[in-house]
């Protein structure tokens, strides 16, 4: 069995303190494909993570994505993470038996969805 | 310090103090000075989204300077959160890297219950063998799952010392 090579990573390090890190995430893997494999922050600093043969003529694009970003947007994801808490919280400390058929239904599938 | 090999000692060898200083002054300081390094961050606060193998931080390097060939423990301990996690099977992965080369498991931590909750994680390995001279050791992660999930690490502490 042969063991596949690690592609190279090279950081492009931007000052930006206000990012919604899923969202930016989602932008720049869009923009880029698999060009980027992510984004680390840690205080004012990010690193947006570009593998080692993606050309520096797209580091401008990288920049000018960051710059445009929005942090208060949110990603689809995130719409989704926060339907799914508005329908656990709408039936949190009520039994089962009274939950409406429809929350039954949407309950069940955010537990499957989280499950499987 | 230099180590001296112990003595095997007889009846009727005279104890002087050139004995004293290298079998137990020096030798205790030889063990007690090995080198080490180590990162005690409370507050790093480091995130990322990274799909494939990133330092956690570039501050989290340590470099330890051996005057021997050694075996060097490696020790790691965070705490974790998330962000963006849709299923239990989203998770992180975390491994040691030497002087650019990564070795040991990866070991995966699963991102069970709900984003926010803390996860208490600690890593530690046995790099053996290391030639004399400067090693620089550092922490790396990835994410896989969920689009965008996000991992965090805070109350980091990193630890790389010579044990033999």
């Amino acid at each position: 069995m042969t063991e596949e090579k690690e592609r190279g990573i090279r950081d492009l390090v931007i000052d930006r303190e206000d990012v919604n890190l899923g969202l930016l995430h989602q932008e720049l893997t869009a923009a880029l494909g698999t060009q980027c494999c992510g984004v680390s922050k840690n205080g004012g600093k990010l690193r947006i993570h570009l593998f080692d043969d993606t050309p520096e003529s797209v580091d401008s694009l990288v920049r000018n994505l960051v710059t445009s970003h929005d942090p208060k947007v949110k990603s689809q994801v995130q719409q989704d993470l926060e339907a799914e808490a508005a329908i656990l919280a709408s039936v949190k400390g009520k039994k089962p038996t009274q939950w409406k058929s429809d929350e039954k239904d949407q309950v069940l599938e955010i537990l499957l969805r989280r499950l499987l | 310090m230099v180590w001296h090999t112990p003595i095997n000692w007889n009846t009727g060898i005279v104890v002087n103090s050139g004995h004293l200083n290298e079998q137990v002054r020096d030798n205790l300081l030889s063990l007690w000075q090995r080198p080490k390094a180590v990162m005690a961050t409370p507050n790093l606060g480091a995130s990322t989204t990274s799909t494939a193998w990133v330092d956690i931080d570039p501050t989290a390097t340590l470099t330890l300077t051996g005057g021997t060939s050694a075996d060097v423990l490696l020790m790691m301990m965070a705490n974790l959160t998330w962000a963006n996690g849709a299923a239990w099977t989203d998770r992180a992965f975390f491994r040691f890297d030497v002087d650019g080369v990564p070795f040991g498991i990866t070991p995966r931590i699963t991102r069970y219950g709900n984003d926010g909750n803390y996860i208490q994680y600690s890593m530690f390995g046995v790099k053996l063998g290391l030639s004399a001279g400067n090693h620089v050791y550092k922490v790396q992660w990835l994410v896989g799952g969920t689009a965008g999930l996000q991992a965090t690490v805070s109350h980091f502490t990193f630890l790389a010392r010579e044990i033999g």
